[in-house]
């Protein structure tokens, strides 16, 4: 090969290096620009080849969504559709979404049958994200281990809201209850400024009550 | 063996106080003592248990163990006023406070609410009170209320509630910005 004719082949490889370069940088800084502020959900499906839909958009892959409410189903021909109301804060990692699709033609339940293994892995990851995520939640709230209590006078529980938030909750029909169960958590050794409370049966007059009966 | 390990030091509003590291024997005695001077450093110690100290006219003595036995540490230094202090700057702020938890808990101008005299906290920039029911004093003795609490912050010269709507406990993770010796105190507190 003459030098001149091999300059230009070495020539155009790193103009062609260049062009995969830049299009390679445009599409990661796109896609991170399409992803950004958005809370990514990972989804876990079985059959694999079920149709995942958001409020009715058919989409495919690892979700990437603001902040919101949606409603994602899952849905294949021969089995019972599944879905999720989610609603989804800033900040806030979600959890995967599992959808192990009941069968409910024959055929599907055959399908099922010869396919049990993937249902049972599918349960298995389920069941195993969801033991790491108590232990994370029990170290992280100590206050869980005397959870739920139940007093003469009150009753003190948690729970975690939609958004994976934890609550104490703390019911009783009057005001002695609940400061006796604000003490109670404080003779166990936590602090109740450290928990979000909220009080069952109580309406804070400082809050506007929205709704309700009309003057007639 | 390396036999010294560091201590951070930083410093926030510490003004005129005087803060001092003393070395804790084995019996937690004070033994030899250093002071430092009111500027963010790192000073190297030996191994051991040091308390640190800070005060100063018309602010709260406040001490801190740190262990220097096997890692370096860092503290921060933010005395608070005295209570003291804190109590005659309340009468000269009490007023602006009153009429910002006024205007935006506006429910509280009714007589059917009491506003406790409240408390300022830190350096007085943080205010902390509790709302009741207006009732008389054999009501309040064979009855039990709720009793709400607030926090407010004064910033450029003006109080703002930042606890809206006032609850029965104020929350750390609902309110990050307060600081938590305040929430826990205002929590505690009935009056």
């Amino acid at each position: 090969m003459a030098p001149r004719e091999q300059n230009s082949y070495i020539k155009l490889f790193i103009l062609t290096g260049l062009v995969i370069l830049v299009v390679g940088v445009v599409f990661a800084v796109f896609t991170n620009l399409q992803r950004r502020d958005k809370i990514k959900i990972e989804i876990r499906k079985v059959p694999s080849d079920t149709t995942i839909f958001v409020n009715d958009k058919k989409t495919n892959g690892t979700l990437y969504l603001k902040p919101g409410t949606y409603k994602i189903r899952g849905e294949r021909e021969g089995f019972t559709p599944y879905t999720y109301d989610i609603t989804l804060s800033a900040n806030t990692p979600r959890d995967p979404l599992f959808f192990g699709l009941a069968p409910s033609s024959a055929e599907a339940k055959k399908w099922a049958t010869e396919h049990s293994a993937d249902y049972q892995e599918l349960e298995a990851i389920g069941g195993q994200l969801e033991a790491e995520k108590n232990d994370k939640i029990y170290e992280k709230y100590p206050i869980i281990n005397k959870l739920p209590y139940r007093g003469s006078l009150y009753n003190i529980d948690y729970f975690l809201n939609e958004a994976g938030e934890f609550r104490v909750q703390i019911s009783s029909p009057d005001a002695l209850g609940r400061q006796v169960a604000t003490e109670t958590i404080r003779s166990w050794g936590y602090e109740p400024s450290d928990y979000v409370v909220e009080f069952v049966d109580l309406q804070n007059p400082f809050v506007p009550q929205t709704g309700g009966a009309s003057d007639e | 063996m390396q036999s010294f390990r560091k201590l951070s030091l930083t410093f926030e509003n510490a003004g005129d106080t005087t803060t001092t590291v003393y070395h804790l024997t084995k019996s937690g005695k004070q033994d030899s003592e250093k002071q430092v001077a009111n500027k963010d450093q790192t000073i190297r110690l030996k191994k051991g248990k040091y308390r640190i100290t800070t005060k100063g006219e018309g602010y709260e003595e406040k001490s801190t163990e740190v262990d220097l036995s096997s890692n370096p540490a860092s503290i921060t230094v933010s005395p608070n006023f005295s209570q003291q202090r804190l109590a005659k700057m309340l009468t000269a702020e009490s007023l602006a406070i009153l009429l910002a938890i006024n205007t935006q808990i506006p429910e509280t101008l009714s007589a059917q609410y009491s506003i406790a005299p409240g408390r300022l906290y830190k350096q007085g920039e943080w205010y902390g009170t509790t709302i009741s029911p207006a009732v008389s004093a054999e009501e309040a003795r064979l009855n039990y209320f709720d009793t709400y609490r607030l926090i407010a912050k004064k910033t450029n010269n003006t109080w703002t509630v930042l606890t809206l709507p006032p609850e029965i406990i104020l929350s750390k993770p609902k309110y990050p910005e307060i600081p938590r010796e305040v929430l826990v105190d205002i929590n505690k507190n009935p009056n």
